[in-house]
């Protein structure tokens, strides 16, 4: 009967569109005078002490980080990395959005801040390459929701401050449902190209698909090798002379980020650094370590050791890199989709490496979620002034100012929505409402597609954060009476918040887009149809299949 | 009113600055101490940075209450807006009036609540200090870490409720008078525009 009350007060002072936190908290002040004996002071109170958790804390430093990852100039340069890897394939800039809004989403935990740092940069491009502005709306809408979805996420946080959850257990049991959707919107993209024959950007139009691809990826991998080699040689080396061995790295780190992207400066540069590395430093290596085996062969025929290698190289990267066949004389025309994602990947690097001190941070127990929050947030803004030099110094306050704003706005819900769950628990719906699925006979099976269903209505007149907040003490004790692991649940809230954030009425994902594109709400809804149709789809098999949510925490030993 | 506003996003950004600056220094500071490097880790280990969690969370907290506050004036908060953009203009405003003499209402109660809170706890003792009464009043108890009297630091929820109850009447006369709502633009991003032509290829 109580119940029926507060949701009753709740929903009628809802739809008069008043604030939802005032709502919420109007709901507790009529709840607490008229029907409990609960001192009506301990509101002031619960209004402070609601939000005095450092767990909390996590959600304005992240919003400030993503701000100053929007503002920075790390967008563009990661929509160039996702350009010069992906983008030859069918809907290039389109799987290239996908892309780059994954790894946006890597470092920013809110789905309009991705579609905003992305779309507003590559919508344009796109349109001004060919595609049609319902295309690349629709991908930039949809794929901006793995936002949420890949760490670090703020929803994640919300729901860990309703239920408790861990917050870095839920960002790793993220990582891999994130890459999952990700690949599947891409794929979904790169149908719908096809199917269309929309523009690809072929960087070197007589190049078949194949050897673009194989360049690409080359040049990923030597990437890869070329981040990590280095500076752990250097930082062994270091290791023996220096107090601390994490120390050693950290230096030899810094050091090598400093001098890499640098040579990327200058084509030339670029191009004999390139070679010097790549065409004649990794056969003379790999002869290094073949010699030792012919130690006991004379020098002159061990010699030959080398060249062979060499020339069996050399042919191997021509065949690739050149477009005919295999080229007669050696050119330097070698691989040139690979020069290319070696120079994006360099200018793009300090934005990539976010994700791998937030991620690898919090993993590895450096930094509470909250600290790489911050450290993340002071990083960005490093990067943003001091690196890229993309924002002044002067736009620091407008950029400080704006993510106050939003993350006040978040804070001022949490504080109304903890003192709701209070009463909340306090009647002990939670529990009755357990006891009476229980009673129904309803399994886990019939709880989930119930849960979805509910949340995707709510998600069409609510945002996100305040759906969490309000549904996860509620559902969460019922989940977790029908064996529901707690996590495998935070992750299936998180998607259902993607897919409501794409559609209308409420979708922010879809206002922020039509605020770019200038299209309107009923166009993009038309336009995002078949990602949307996608994301429903990756919704069921993330409520049955629990692995794909559980496999990586379960691995690293998190639970 | 000009003033009250700047010193409104002053104090806001300057707190949001200050929470991350401090987390920042925290874990830098904890990372350091733990190498061993002579001199260095003896000093930094003098340095107690203890409070900093607990400053955090104060500054974030007093930046919420605040920001809110502002979030009215630039119109961050939302609500469920769906049945009532059906409804007949003047009908609508009606519901939007009321909606932001809501806000105002629970943020005046809560104002007053919060008031009572602060002078329950510690400000009604160091308010007879004083004035030199006899009364016996219990001294308002302090933060764990940083051993800051509570009442301060709960002064935040009248001082922001206040804040923010003037601005809800604020909007809704200005509402009442030119029919204008403040409406935040999430899609907004400063300078972005001029580089589009770069990234295009």
């Amino acid at each position: 009967m109580n119940a029926l009350i507060i949701f009753g007060l709740l929903i009628a002072l809802m739809l008069t569109g008043m604030p939802i936190s005032i709502s919420l908290g109007l709901t507790v002040l009529a709840f607490l005078y008229t029907m409990t004996s609960v001192p009506i002071e301990s509101v002031a109170m619960k209004l402070f002490t609601g939000i005095e958790k450092f767990e909390i804390m996590a959600i304005p430093f992240f919003i400030l980080a993503g701000n100053f990852l929007t503002h920075g100039g790390v967008a563009k340069r990661m929509i160039n990395f996702a350009t010069s890897l992906v983008g030859h394939w069918h809907g290039g800039l389109g799987l290239a959005g996908v892309m780059a809004c994954a790894l946006f989403a890597a470092v920013s935990g809110s789905s309009p801040a991705t579609v905003v740092a992305i779309g507003s940069i590559l919508l344009p491009a796109m349109v001004k390459a060919g595609f049609p502005k319902r295309f690349g709306a629709g991908v930039i809408t949809t794929s901006g929701a793995l936002g949420i979805l890949i760490p670090p996420s703020i929803v994640m946080v919300m729901y860990s401050v309703a239920t408790n959850a861990s917050v870095g257990t839920l960002f790793m049991a993220g990582v891999i449902p994130g890459l999952v959707l990700a690949f599947l919107l891409g794929l979904t993209t790169w149908w719908r190209a096809r199917k269309n024959n929309y523009p690809r950007v072929m960087l070197f139009p007589q190049r078949n698909s194949l050897q673009a691809t194989i360049g690409c990826l080359f040049g990923a991998f030597y990437a890869l090798i070329f981040t990590a080699v280095p500076p752990w040689l250097l930082g062994m080396a270091l290791a023996n002379w220096l107090p601390n061995a994490g120390f050693a790295y950290f230096l030899a780190g810094v050091f090598w980020l400093g001098l890499a992207p640098w040579t990327t400066q200058s084509k030339w540069i670029t191009r004999i650094v390139y070679i010097g590395l790549i065409v004649i430093g990794l056969p003379m290596y790999v002869s290094f370590l073949l010699i030792e085996p012919f130690a006991a062969v004379s020098p002159l025929y061990a010699s030959f050791v080398p060249v062979v290698v060499m020339l069996a190289w050399l042919t191997l990267i021509q065949a690739c890199g050149s477009y005919t066949k295999i080229a007669p004389t050696f050119k330097f025309e070698l691989m040139w989709e690979s020069l290319e994602v070696w120079r994006a990947y360099w200018k793009s690097i300090w934005g990539l490496l976010l994700i791998v001190v937030v991620m690898g941070g919090i993993y590895t127990g450096i930094f509470t979620p909250t600290e790489a929050a911050a450290m993340s947030a002071v990083y960005a803004f490093f990067v943003a002034v001091f690196v890229y030099k993309d924002m002044k110094l002067a736009d620091v306050p407008k950029v400080l100012l704006s993510s106050a704003n939003m993350s006040a706005m978040l804070l001022y819900i949490i504080t109304n929505a903890v003192m709701f769950s209070f009463i909340m628990t306090n009647e002990n719906i939670p529990q009755q409402l357990a006891d009476w699925l229980l009673m129904q006979g309803f399994g886990p099976v019939v709880f989930l597609l119930a849960v979805n269903v509910l949340l995707l209505i709510a998600g069409n007149v609510m945002e996100p954060s305040s759906i969490v907040l309000i549904m996860a003490p509620i559902l969460f004790p019922v989940a977790v009476q029908l064996g529901i692991n707690p996590i495998h649940f935070g992750i299936l809230m998180t998607v259902n918040m993607e897919v409501g954030m794409c559609h209308p009425p409420v979708g922010l994902n879809l206002y922020v887009a039509s605020g770019i594109t200038e299209m309107g709400i009923t166009e993009l809804t038309k336009a995002v149809w078949p990602w949307l149709l996608t994301m429903l789809g990756f919704l069921l098999l993330v409520t049955y299949w629990p692995p794909l949510t559980l496999w990586l925490p379960n691995l690293l030993g998190m639970h | 009113m000009k003033i009250l506003d700047h010193l409104e996003e002053w104090l806001i950004a300057t707190l949001m600055g200050a929470a991350t600056i401090i987390t920042f220094l925290a874990v830098v500071h904890r990372y350091l101490a733990g190498l061993s490097i002579p001199g260095l880790q003896d000093w930094l280990l003098t340095i107690n940075l203890g409070w900093s969690q607990e400053l955090t969370i104060i500054l974030f907290v007093w930046m919420a209450k605040f920001g809110a506050a502002y979030g009215v004036r630039t119109g961050i908060h939302v609500g469920v807006d769906v049945m009532i953009n059906q409804l007949a203009p003047r009908n609508r405003a009606r519901f939007v009036i009321f909606g932001l003499l809501a806000g105002a209402f629970f943020t005046a109660i809560v104002a007053i609540l919060g008031s009572m809170l602060v002078w329950g706890n510690g400000l009604h003792y160091e308010f007879n200090q004083w004035t030199g009464s006899s009364e016996f009043v219990p001294e308002g108890p302090t933060t764990p870490d940083l051993e800051w009297p509570t009442w301060m630091v709960f002064m935040v929820v009248p001082l922001g409720s206040s804040l923010m109850c003037f601005r809800f009447l604020q909007v809704a006369w200005n509402f009442y008078k030119t029919g204008e709502l403040p409406r935040h633009d999430h899609g907004h991003v400063d300078g972005l525009d001029t580089e589009t032509a770069e990234t295009a290829k």
